[in-house]
């Protein structure tokens, strides 16, 4: 019996509907932080650009680096840290609504970058002022505590804004930067003649502060004050340079975090006079924060996000510590067990496989194999999974519309999440709601983790300016991966492919709409194409969502080169697929609909 | 305080001496009124904006230029004062209807504004701008005839947001982001994938007389309105009423977070989100337009329906 038996007749929330960070409260963010291993790493006084898509996890990464979110971890590398006060770290969110105002006033770009400046050090001062308040609360005598707080918001108020109002509480110096801010006009000239700290370089009014703040803290070596920035794909080029001109400079114990979506830090050029430029591994360091879809981290993190959503609301009764014990497994969690379950044990046993391999690979091969000294090896394990395939779409779309229990199980749940937390509770939402009136068995766990895949396939038209263009191109290069396995004589497959553009023009108009899909898992690249860009012969993997609705092997066996048409997408219309079925083209959308 | 008040427009009732502003676009309901008007009011009084892309030489299967540049060149002969502008002309916009209105405005009775086929950063900022000049502006939106479903509305995604209105705070607890919603559902997704809101609700509008198209607006936008906070639906022809729900929404969650109007749909509603801010006018209460991204984006040519929705601004104790 599986966990999610337990949930039919459930008529509560589903735990799983929350799934954007932004909207959590404190609370919910430390309750439900899993620290995977690059957390740890990313205290360091390095400045540092994190690239992941989106719904990688970067905001929790940079909301938990906050010292007053890491004061709540419970585990010994956060008591040091806590204890050790050698990072502070505060958190920084570009918003669009923060950063529209200064993009599409019509100022020049001198003073755009003055009321960036402006706004971002307002930004800073009031996260500064959420950490010192979590730093003043550890004093335990009240009267000592009172005394530090008036001291710092005198020494700030005086720091930042050249005058003393006679305000004691970080409260009311929040009050203080707020008023200021409000009174910002983003699309007037900035005036010279009013002097303002935040009108200077970013990070400036910390850098006042930082030594005043030591020692009023009484810490015992001056810490490094991280400033973890989010949303830093909203900036424009010239703010980007703003930051990259900071990464150039004295650090003065002030480290940037900076979080983007994969090639959305689109520039190495800064500010400064005589084109000087950032490197990476000199003024700063770029981390990837994409999880593999296998790897330690994201089980872990996978089965910590199921014990702990499902724990508020089932604790009395049931415990669920893990994604398997939520599906239930069947046999090892492998193929053959989900083949087995789609087709029967006959059908699947060994013998019954290799039958069926040789009577779809090519008779050449079929005939050689007789004389192989390792069928298995010679067929088996390369064809196995083409050959699963094969059978189980065919059962779907030619048998009467029998729905296999194909994709189902936690290793299909966490491949068709790409690695992304934000995609696993999508799919574990949709689970969820499945349960409360259905068992969740093989061929519901397919219907669910197909219909969600398809759906990510079809979002990809709306992925902004770059959407038909991705939708388009993913749709053929999905075809094209697609027929390799499933037409003709068994080929091994998989998810891997180059592109061909036939021109250098032709590759320069497809990177665009390439970026974004990798921006937005539709397609996985490695670390270093992600740091260092695209280029020709760059080798790229479908996602697994894309995988799943085209039946494509979730493995990179093999690399198929794919040729691009130059044809514009709006001259490509909507895609169709071809089926036999009733011998008439069918739309996308209703094959799909017919595969449910 | 501002007031929206509904009118209910009859063409009989133009006089000569009225001021009429409209723009013309590819679809016939642009012309609409502006036929019905240009032989009562004085030509003198009449200004119009034309797409410059609707007249040029370039080729364009989905549009009948022939026709237009004909009607347009009638105009002219008729007197009537025609300015070519491009999409991205807001500012020359307002400011030509803002100089036209000004060395009319003595002697005029009434001024009515066509926003039919406007796009919403010339119109969005039009009633709060002008109110400063006259007040009691009729703003005039034609009803188009939507025969057919949304599947042949093409998707025109988004390209990009443009000039927010309404000041930002700094508020960092996430925020509620208030989606308008029409047949265009790729770009309300493409909305949520470029704005990746904290939270949202949906808004949507329909004409009462056009009961059809909330299922199916409903129906195309489905996952979206799956994942909302809330929806709310209203009748374009309660323009004040959808004015007045809209502002009780920001005031209700600007107390706990920021609130982004994000509009989209019928112009009614993309214009009563827009004016949201500006008659809230609280830091964090913002709205921010979205550009249509051209890439699969086939205009349809919408006809008109005899149905006007008439609002105008006015200013009380």
């Amino acid at each position: 019996m599986s966990f999610s038996d337990y949930i039919k007749g459930y008529e509560g929330e589903n735990p799983f509907s929350d799934i954007q960070p932004r909207s959590f409260s404190d609370k919910k963010i430390y309750q439900e932080f899993y620290p995977i291993s690059l957390y740890w790493t990313l205290f360091n006084d390095q400045h540092e650009v994190l690239l992941g898509s989106r719904g990688s996890g970067k905001t929790f990464l940079l909301k938990m680096m906050r010292y007053s979110m890491l004061k709540k971890i419970d585990h010994p590398r956060a008591k040091q840290l806590v204890d050790d006060k050698t990072f502070i770290a505060m958190y920084v969110p570009l918003r669009v609504e923060f950063l529209t105002p200064i993009m599409c006033s019509s100022l020049s770009d001198e003073d755009k970058l003055v009321h960036f400046q402006e706004g971002f050090n307002c930004l800073l001062c009031e996260a500064l002022i959420v950490e010192l308040q979590s730093l003043l609360d550890e004093i335990e005598d009240y009267s000592v505590k009172a005394d530090k707080e008036i001291i710092i918001v005198t020494e700030l108020e005086e720091l930042w804004f050249g005058t003393s109002s006679g305000i004691s509480e970080l409260y009311e110096l929040s009050d203080r930067v707020m008023k200021y801010y409000s009174k910002v006009r983003w699309s007037s000239v900035p005036q010279e003649k009013e002097f303002s700290v935040f009108k200077k370089q970013i990070c400036f009014p910390l850098i006042l502060a930082r030594r005043m703040l030591s020692r009023v803290l009484e810490l015992d070596n001056e810490p490094t004050w991280i400033v973890c920035v989010d949303e830093a794909e909203c900036l424009s080029e010239m703010m980007q340079k703003c930051i990259n001109t900071f990464f150039r400079s004295d650090s003065n114990r002030v480290a940037i975090k900076l979080a983007a979506l994969p090639y959305y830090h689109v520039t190495l050029d800064t500010l400064l006079e005589g084109d000087i430029d950032v490197s990476d591994g000199n003024d700063f360091n770029y981390r990837v924060v994409n999880l593999q879809f296998d790897g330690k981290d994201f089980i872990g993190l996978t089965n910590s996000l199921c014990k702990h959503r499902l724990y508020d609301r089932f604790s009395k009764e049931h415990i669920c510590n893990s994604v398997e014990e939520f599906v239930g497994v069947i046999g090892s969690d492998d193929y053959i067990d989900y083949f087995k379950e789609s087709v029967g044990a006959e059908a699947a046993t060994k013998e019954n496989i290799l039958i069926g391999i040789k009577k779809y690979v090519s008779h050449k091969r079929s005939a050689s194999s007789e004389f192989y000294r390792n069928a298995q090896k010679a067929l088996y394990d390369r064809f196995a999974l083409s050959y699963y395939l094969r059978v189980v779409r065919n059962m779907g779309e030619h048998q009467g519309n029998r729905v296999p229990g194909w994709y189902a199980g936690a290793k299909n749940i966490r491949r068709v999440s790409q690695g992304n937390p934000r995609m696993f509770i999508q799919i574990m939402s949709a689970l969820f709601e499945q349960a409360k009136t259905r068992k969740l068995t093989p061929k519901v766990q397919h219907k669910v983790i197909f219909k969600y895949a398809k759906s990510i396939c079809e979002a990809t038209k709306s992925l902004g300016g770059e959407g038909p263009d991705a939708y388009s191109n993913l749709h053929i290069i999905a075809d094209t991966l697609q027929k390799k396995i499933h037409e003709g004589c068994l080929l091994p497959g998989g998810n891997v492919f180059t592109i061909n553009c036939n021109s250098e023009d032709n590759f320069k108009k497809a990177l665009p709409w390439l970026k974004r899909c990798i921006a937005y898992s539709r397609v996985i690249v490695d670390e270093k194409t992600i740091i260092r860009g695209i280029t020709s012969k760059t080798r790229f993997t479908i996602s697994n969502a894309y995988a799943i609705a085209y039946w494509i092997p979730m493995h990179s066996d093999d690399c198929v080169e794919i040729k691009l048409l130059d044809v514009p997408s709006e001259d490509r219309g909507e895609q169709k697929i071809s089926s036999k079925r009733n011998n008439r083209q069918m739309t996308i959308e209703e094959v799909f609909d017919n595969n449910d | 305080m501002i007031k929206v008040i509904d009118h209910t427009f009859d063409p009989n009732n133009v006089e000569k001496q009225d001021l009429f502003i409209c723009t013309i676009g590819f679809e016939d309901r642009s012309t609409y009124l502006l036929r019905k008007l240009m032989n009562k009011v004085s030509s003198e009084n009449i200004r119009v904006f034309c797409y410059k892309n609707l007249v040029d030489n370039n080729k364009d299967n989905n549009i009948d230029k022939k026709r237009i540049t004909i009607f347009v060149n009638d105009l002219i002969n008729k007197g009537i004062d025609v300015a070519y502008v491009e999409y991205k002309d807001a500012d020359i916009v307002f400011n030509e209807i803002y100089s036209f209105i000004y060395s009319k405005k003595i002697g005029i009775r009434k001024i009515y504004i066509d926003y039919s086929a406007m796009p919403r950063t010339w119109y969005s900022k039009l009633p709060l701008g002008l109110h400063s000049l006259i007040e009691g502006i009729e703003y005039l939106y034609v009803v188009g005839k939507y025969e057919k479903g949304p599947e042949d509305y093409p998707c025109a995604g988004m390209e990009d947001l443009m000039p927010m209105i309404g000041n930002p705070s700094l508020n960092c607890n996430g925020g509620l982001h208030v989606l308008g919603i029409g047949y265009d559902s790729i770009r309300t997704m493409g909305i949520i994938s470029r704005l990746d809101p904290a939270s949202y609700c949906v808004c949507s509008a329909r004409h009462s007389k056009n009961v059809t198209m909330e299922k199916l607006v409903r129906k195309v936008n489905k996952p979206i309105i799956d994942q909302a906070m809330f929806s709310v639906n209203f009748l374009m022809d309660d323009f004040s009423f959808m004015v007045a729900k809209l502002c009780e929404i920001a005031y209700e969650y600007s107390s706990l977070y920021d609130v982004s109007f994000v509009p989209d749909g019928p112009k009614p509603l993309i214009m009563a989100m827009a004016l949201v801010p500006q008659i809230v006018n609280k830091d964090g209460v913002v709205c921010l337009l979205v550009s249509r991204n051209k890439k699969g984006y086939k205009p349809v040519n919408v006809k008109p329906t005899k149905d006007i929705i008439s609002f105008s601004i006015n200013e009380t104790n």
